[in-house]
């Protein structure tokens, strides 16, 4: 968990809003508070951290908020308060990728509980992003002759035979081979095979 | 009563009227139903069936005949040869109906009869009421000489020698003797009545057809004496040799081929109606005049007496004699009264009831409003007290409804006011949280916790508030006025909305006009009414972009402060702003329609006024004004 994370309180109320922030403030975390949703979009600027937000705020309510910040692709959990929610509209913010909702008056515990939660997720999902910008960096630098060893070795397949389906020398593919490795950073055809495995989950590997 | 009132009931008599009127056709249809058996059964009964056939072609021509007992046909009557005369001789078919005097005026008033034969007292009669005309005189054979006048006959059985004048006739059986339907019952009335028998009560009459029966009877000593026509008997008692036979009160002259115990009148004429033409006048009169010319044989005429046809008489004599002829029919014979006449008697005996009843009715009204004038004064005093003990419940009334109205308005709100104290419960929830938090994590700051320990006691505040708004809005009692400043009723119940106005995402504008003088209010009634023109300024706007609600106080004439409740919606429609005021009306789903019609009588209940009228661009306005009082009036001014 990163300590820059910050807890981002958007209320209309500022009673609930300052009183959000003491509690969340207990816990030695950092706090930014907002009177409504479009101050917030505002001025975020991509930090780490995780949203708490009333529903029915004026202007822009918590449910268009969430539509927007889906659609410009912001990924920070977003934790629902509400003095009057029901099923459905819970149901609705849930769906659409919401990471908790919770009942006014709150049990603290529950609230700090979700905040700490939401921020191990955007912490987990900043580092798999940043390790998947390091794998999507090595695979582009190989050569596209280094990117067909690299997809044989993976297969399993020895030297003699890659020499052979690519109609050069064995001592080719060795020297081919062994840039790869060393563009990969894998010290073994295991951890090879684990960066490729990583890579093919985000989608990287083309 | 009013010439209105009278003009109604008379209105009333006309439907009775035709209610009478009817019976007047019920007996013109039997004449037609007569007429149509005459004709049918006339081709049977005809010598010439071919010849009849054709003239049956013919224009038919109606002849009434007056006889008291019906008859079927002309065949066998003295009538017979006439007829078959005037239907061999000419273009016409002569109908003869056979009708009783009441059948013959009912006939008559209705025109269905060409021509009439009757005797001359009853045609003297008919002759003023339907203009006919006679035309020819019937004539009787005596031995040979032909008469044209008749007489009535009075005998006597020998032996009863008491009977030797008219008037020792009273308390007697008389037979009369009519065959052939030929005598002149008026005629007799008048000559019974002349006599001193004035009507039937002291004298019996009975009718017997058959000649030789009477005899029989007056022979037995059933009757005292017969009547008959003039020379009737005469064959008859000088075939029979009955000498015992006498006639009473013989008179003499006139050289008559028969006793007479009467004055002679006219035999019975044939007369016209009004509309026959002299052409089938003139036909009718010279074929039955050359009836003399053309006699039957000997046989035939002594079995069958017939009727012959004379020039019309002069009938002076007979009006002197019986001017008074219609009154006699009147007074004695009631029963061959004319339907006309009755009806005439009918409607004016039921038109002198309803006057009179109209006359009861007006001396009974009159009097119940000399005794309700007295009694209505003492009510009156009754009904102003009862009145004012009304107007003081309807205050209580319609207090208590306010309070009903205001309870369904915080019903209403309900979901609302429940967010509004979820508010600073969960921030006090939250702040006390958090301090408990810091104190057990033992990095406490004091100063932030006695802050945020403070900021909790706001809370509380904001939440007793709204508890305490709450309750004295639904509070029950009687309205008492205070001086209140409007423009601080408006920022308390704005206050009191802002939940909803805030979800309803509703922009409020206030337009408050400052140093306002006071006025005199029931501060929770006018802010219900305030919030309920609020409430429905906001659910008018639901659809609507960016709504809005603008609130503005002002001075009005020095007289009034106004305050409009002013809203963006969708605005009144005409047939809706008439009847909004209305209790009940509504155009909500779930809405009583009540808040209208209770926020208009709190307002009147003030002394102002409540109107709605629909802005010049978009949504409506509701404005109220409350009077300003005196003394604020007069300082203001002086300001």
């Amino acid at each position: 968990m990163s300590n820059d994370a910050i807890v981002f309180i958007v209320d209309d109320d500022e009673a609930v809003r300052q009183s959000t922030a003491w509690l969340v403030e207990s816990i030695g975390l950092k706090v930014t508070t907002f009177t409504c949703a479009d101050e917030f979009l505002e001025n975020y600027n991509n930090e780490p951290g995780c949203i708490v937000m009333d529903v029915r705020m004026p202007g822009m309510s918590g449910l268009e908020a969430q539509e927007e910040m889906k659609s410009r692709g912001m990924t920070l959990p977003l934790i629902f308060i509400t003095g009057h929610g029901d099923v459905p509209m819970a149901v609705r913010a849930l769906k659409r990728g919401a990471f908790d909702f919770i009942e006014k008056p709150f049990n603290d515990q529950l609230l700090l509980d979700a905040v700490q939660r939401g921020l191990k997720t955007n912490s987990e999902a900043m580092e798999s992003l940043i390790q998947n910008e390091s794998i999507d960096k090595r695979i582009s630098s190989l050569t596209p002759r280094e990117h067909e060893v690299m997809m044989r070795v993976t297969e399993g397949k020895p030297n003699k035979v890659i020499a052979h389906e690519l109609n050069v020398s064995i001592k080719t593919v060795e020297v081919h081979r062994a840039r790869m490795m060393e563009k990969m950073e894998a010290s073994s055809v295991a951890q090879l095979v684990k960066t490729t495995i990583q890579a093919s989950r985000n989608n990287i590997l083309s | 009563m009013t010439a209105i009132q009278l003009r109604l009931r008379i209105l009333i008599l006309l439907p009775i009227f035709y209610l009478i009127i009817p019976p007047l056709f019920a007996a013109s249809s039997t004449i037609k139903e007569q007429e149509k058996e005459v004709t049918e059964a006339s081709p049977s009964g005809d010598k010439a069936p071919a010849q009849t056939s054709f003239l049956t072609k013919k224009r038919n021509i109606t002849i009434g005949i007056l006889s008291q007992t019906p008859q079927k046909s002309i065949k066998g009557t003295p009538w017979q040869f006439s007829f078959e005369r005037l239907n061999k001789q000419s273009q016409y078919n002569f109908i003869p109906l056979f009708l009783t005097a009441k059948q013959l005026n009912s006939a008559l008033a209705n025109d269905e009869l060409d021509f009439v034969i009757c005797d001359a007292i009853y045609y003297l009669m008919l002759e003023k009421k339907y203009g006919l005309l006679r035309l020819l005189t019937r004539t009787e054979q005596y031995s040979e000489k032909f008469m044209t006048s008749e007489g009535l006959s009075v005998y006597t059985w020998d032996k009863n020698s008491d009977i030797t004048r008219l008037k020792e006739l009273k308390d007697k059986n008389i037979g009369v003797v009519d065959s052939n339907s030929s005598i002149s019952w008026l005629f007799l009335d008048k000559f019974l009545f002349n006599h001193g028998l004035i009507d039937k009560t002291n004298i019996n009459i009975i009718p017997i057809k058959d000649m030789e029966q009477a005899l029989i009877l007056l022979q037995s000593g059933t009757f005292d004496a017969i009547i008959s026509k003039s020379g009737f008997l005469d064959k008859h008692i000088a075939a029979e040799k009955m000498e015992n036979l006498r006639l009473i009160n013989p008179r003499r002259g006139w050289q008559a081929p028969f006793l007479h115990s009467s004055v002679l009148i006219p035999e019975w004429p044939l007369s016209k109606a009004w509309y026959i033409d002299n052409q089938l006048a003139n036909e009718v009169v010279s074929l039955l005049l050359n009836q003399h010319g053309n006699k039957l044989n000997e046989t035939t005429a002594f079995f069958l007496p017939q009727y012959y046809w004379d020039i019309a008489q002069n009938y002076n004599a007979l009006n002197e004699l019986f001017s008074f002829s219609e009154q006699i029919e009147a007074d004695n014979n009631p029963e061959q009264a004319s339907w006309p006449q009755k009806i005439q008697y009918w409607i004016s005996f039921i038109i002198i009831c309803f006057l009179v009843a109209i006359l009861i009715m007006y001396l009974r009204s009159s009097r119940d409003l000399n005794n309700r004038l007295t009694t209505s004064k003492e009510s009156l005093e009754q009904e102003i007290k009862e009145r004012q003990h009304a107007q003081e419940q309807a205050l209580t009334h319609q207090a208590e409804l306010a309070h009903v109205a205001r309870l369904s308005t915080m019903g209403e709100m309900a979901s609302g006011l429940a967010h509004e104290l979820n508010q600073p419960l969960s921030a006090i929830h939250t702040y006390v949280q958090g301090c408990i938090r810091r104190i057990n994590m033992g990095n406490a700051d004091l100063d932030a916790i006695v802050n945020a320990l403070q900021l909790t006691a706001q809370q509380a505040d904001r939440a007793g508030g709204i508890i305490r708004r709450l309750r004295s809005f639904v509070r029950k009692g009687e309205s008492h006025k205070t001086y209140s400043e409007i423009n601080q009723i408006v920022s308390e119940v704005t206050g009191f909305l802002e939940t909803q106005l805030k979800n309803k995402q509703v922009n409020l504008i206030l337009d408050l006009e400052e140093d306002l003088p006071p006025v005199l209010a029931d501060i929770i009634q006018i802010e219900q009414v305030l919030i309920n023109l609020l409430k429905n300024g906001i659910e008018s706007m639901s659809g609507i972009e960016k709504p809005s609600i603008i609130v503005t106080t002002r001075r009005c004439n020095h007289k009034y402060i106004e305050l409009c409740v002013i809203d963006s919606g969708h605005g009144i429609s005409k047939d809706k702003l008439k009847r909004i005021f209305n209790p009940f009306f509504t155009t909500k789903n779930s809405g009583m329609g009540m808040g209208l019609s209770i926020s208009s009588s709190i307002i009147e209940a003030h002394d102002g006024k409540l109107y709605a009228e629909n802005n010049t661009e978009q949504g409506a306005r509701f404005c109220l004004t409350l009077p300003i009082t005196e003394e604020h009036l007069g300082s203001n001014n002086n300001e």
